[in-house]
């Protein structure tokens, strides 16, 4: 039971792997509250101390420690205090952002054989929460695991879809090492068999978004190709857990603006950058070259654009197929013009507003098509 | 500003207050309602028999096999005199983390105020028997949530079914219960009926 941040309910569980193997592996079954509850609402769940005070005005006293109570609890510390001061126990010296003292895991695993499990662990379906505080705040260190500054990668792609696994490629094609991480490992071994076909490309593999984020050069800058929704809010939170200010997170998916508008906002007291991109292309495009509209700041902007200039398509007299249009939202209304249309049919449409322009209507002096 | 906090501790701070506060809503036996006029005393009375019987502790062993709550109000104000402490000392992991001495509000440059501490407590029920409580609290810690976390038993022939070891292999027995906060401050109570959901389709799509 998570009381903070996140108030959710969750049990590990095994189940069988999807697929055709039959070894069971970890996973979870869990309710929480922002994402089952208040998502589609306006309202968020109230703040502990709002709900106290509405139970003081009404007179409620369940949430309040009754005189007995307070006496008890006492009753149970108040005699090992007092040991604790008058022997002079010594505390045990831990440092600073560790998980505290050893000795302590060694106690509970002895006195409770309480053993941990940080194979798998919990990932918060983690939605912009409205109550101020907890969550958004930097985190006082990077991710865990630490690599030789040669091993490091220039950007990260997250979520091996068509279009994640042939951006990747294209990237890696353009001189560009590049990290790729999915929710499931499976597709992230395929990519890299891929990539060692495809002429041994230099594509390293992530095991889940950590380990992505610990595989990059700061600043960091990673790509997310995750279906709209929630799978993107689940990637930007596990993403973001683990960096640093000044790192960057492009969503690469077509997505509702309001959404993209959400999720800046909530990396923003991190001090992680978000930009929007839109890659047109399909398949094909992403893989030999796609054409990428972006909206955000421009120095976020900044950051990614020798590596998008080399990997977007290249046409001679007007140079590479990228730029900065404007805003976050900017792109993400262009992108429904784009999805509506798609890609073939703009093409018809541009033909036929040329046509109409070189052959009178919309031209002042005439034809000048002959 | 820790100043404030060098002469309480941690104990003192977090424990005593928020986490037995989870523990004793989590132990708690079922209280006689939820709703209306008599649910702030019936939940309360429920939390409080929690404490009760943490305290039972203190007596004798040969008394401790009276189990009603009533013979337990009883034997605490007339056994005070040669009760024993609740949490002995080996009970307790007491832990300072480096530099909190270093800070200018702290005048005690050599203090042992624990900024970390881990309890074991025993609730001696039927229901808890055998099952450990564990309060854990710290500051400068790695990671900041507040949790109440419970491991189930290994099941009986569990090695054999899944000899991998990452897999856990349990049943629905309590093994042990951990109460955790770290560097936090306030606490929520609720109480949830919804049915848990598992959708592959869900859980592993490949985004």
């Amino acid at each position: 039971m998570r009381i903070q941040p996140n108030e959710s309910v969750y049990m590990k569980t095994n189940v069988k792997t999807p697929g055709y193997n039959t070894k069971p592996i970890q996973s979870e079954l869990e309710v929480n509250y922002e994402s089952r509850f208040f998502q589609h609402q306006k309202d968020s769940n109230p703040d502990a101390y709002t709900r106290l005070i509405l139970d003081v005005l009404q007179g409620k006293r369940a949430s309040f420690v009754r005189d007995d109570e307070l006496r008890r609890s006492w009753e149970i510390f108040t005699p090992l205090l007092h040991r604790i001061e008058n022997e002079k126990v010594p505390p045990i010296i831990y440092k600073q952002g560790s998980r505290g003292p050893q000795e302590s895991d060694d106690f509970i695993n002895e006195k409770a054989g309480y053993v941990r499990n940080d194979d798998y662990v919990f990932y918060e379906s983690n939605v912009a929460r409205k109550t101020e505080g907890t969550d958004t705040k930097p985190g006082p260190h990077g991710p865990k695991e630490f690599y030789p500054k040669e091993e490091l990668c220039d950007i990260g792609i997250f979520g091996l879809a068509v279009i994640g696994e042939n951006f990747a490629m294209r990237m890696a094609e353009q001189g560009f090492k590049v990290c790729v991480g999915n929710r499931s490992r499976a597709k992230v071994d395929l990519t890299l068999k891929r990539a060692k076909a495809d002429g041994d490309l230099p594509v390293v593999g992530a095991k889940d978004p950590e380990d992505l984020v610990a595989h990059l050069r700061k600043p960091r800058k990673v790509i997310i190709f995750v279906q709209a929704g929630m799978p993107v809010d689940h990637t930007i939170s596990n993403l973001a857990r683990h960096m640093e200010e000044g790192d960057l997170i492009i969503d690469g998916g077509d997505e509702w603006y309001k959404n993209s508008s959400r999720r800046a906002e909530f990396l923003k007291p991190k001090g992680v950058h978000f930009i929007g991109m839109g890659l047109s292309g399909g398949e094909s495009g992403a893989r030999y070259g796609p054409s990428l509209m972006l909206g955000g700041e421009e120095e976020a902007y900044k950051l990614v654009e020798p590596i998008l200039t080399k990997s977007a398509a290249s046409v001679d007299p007007t140079g590479p197929c990228v730029g900065l249009l404007g805003p976050l939202e900017s792109v993400r209304i262009l992108e429904l013009f784009f999805v509506w249309v798609g890609d073939r049919l703009i093409d018809l449409i541009f033909e036929f507003i040329f046509c109409l322009y070189f052959t009178g209507p919309l031209c002042k002096n005439g034809s000048q098509w002959y | 500003m820790i100043g404030y906090f060098d002469k309480y501790g941690i104990i003192r701070d977090i424990l005593q207050n928020h986490l037995l506060q989870v523990l004793t809503l989590v132990a708690m036996e079922p209280p006689s309602t939820l709703e209306g006029e008599g649910a702030g005393n019936a939940i309360r009375d429920a939390k409080v028999a929690v404490l009760y019987v943490i305290l039972w502790r203190k007596f004798p062993v040969c008394l401790r096999s009276y189990s009603s709550i009533l013979t337990l109000c009883t034997l605490h104000f007339f056994c005070q005199r040669n009760a024993m402490d609740v949490i002995q000392l080996d009970d307790v992991v007491l832990g300072q983390y480096e530099g909190y001495a270093d800070d200018p509000t702290i005048d005690d440059k050599t203090t042992n105020t624990p900024t970390y501490a881990t309890i074991l407590l025993r609730i001696n029920t039927p229901r808890w028997k055998g099952v450990p409580f564990i309060m854990k609290a710290g500051k400068a810690l790695n990671e900041r949530k507040a949790e109440v976390r419970m491991q189930f038993k290994d099941m009986e022939n569990s090695k054999k079914l899944f000899p991998d070891s990452d897999i856990p292999r349990n049943e629905f027995g309590m093994l042990a219960c951990i109460v955790t906060s770290r560097s936090i401050s306030c606490l929520i109570l609720f109480s949830l009926i919804y049915s848990l959901s598992f959708l592959y389709s869900h859980a592993y799509s490949t985004e």
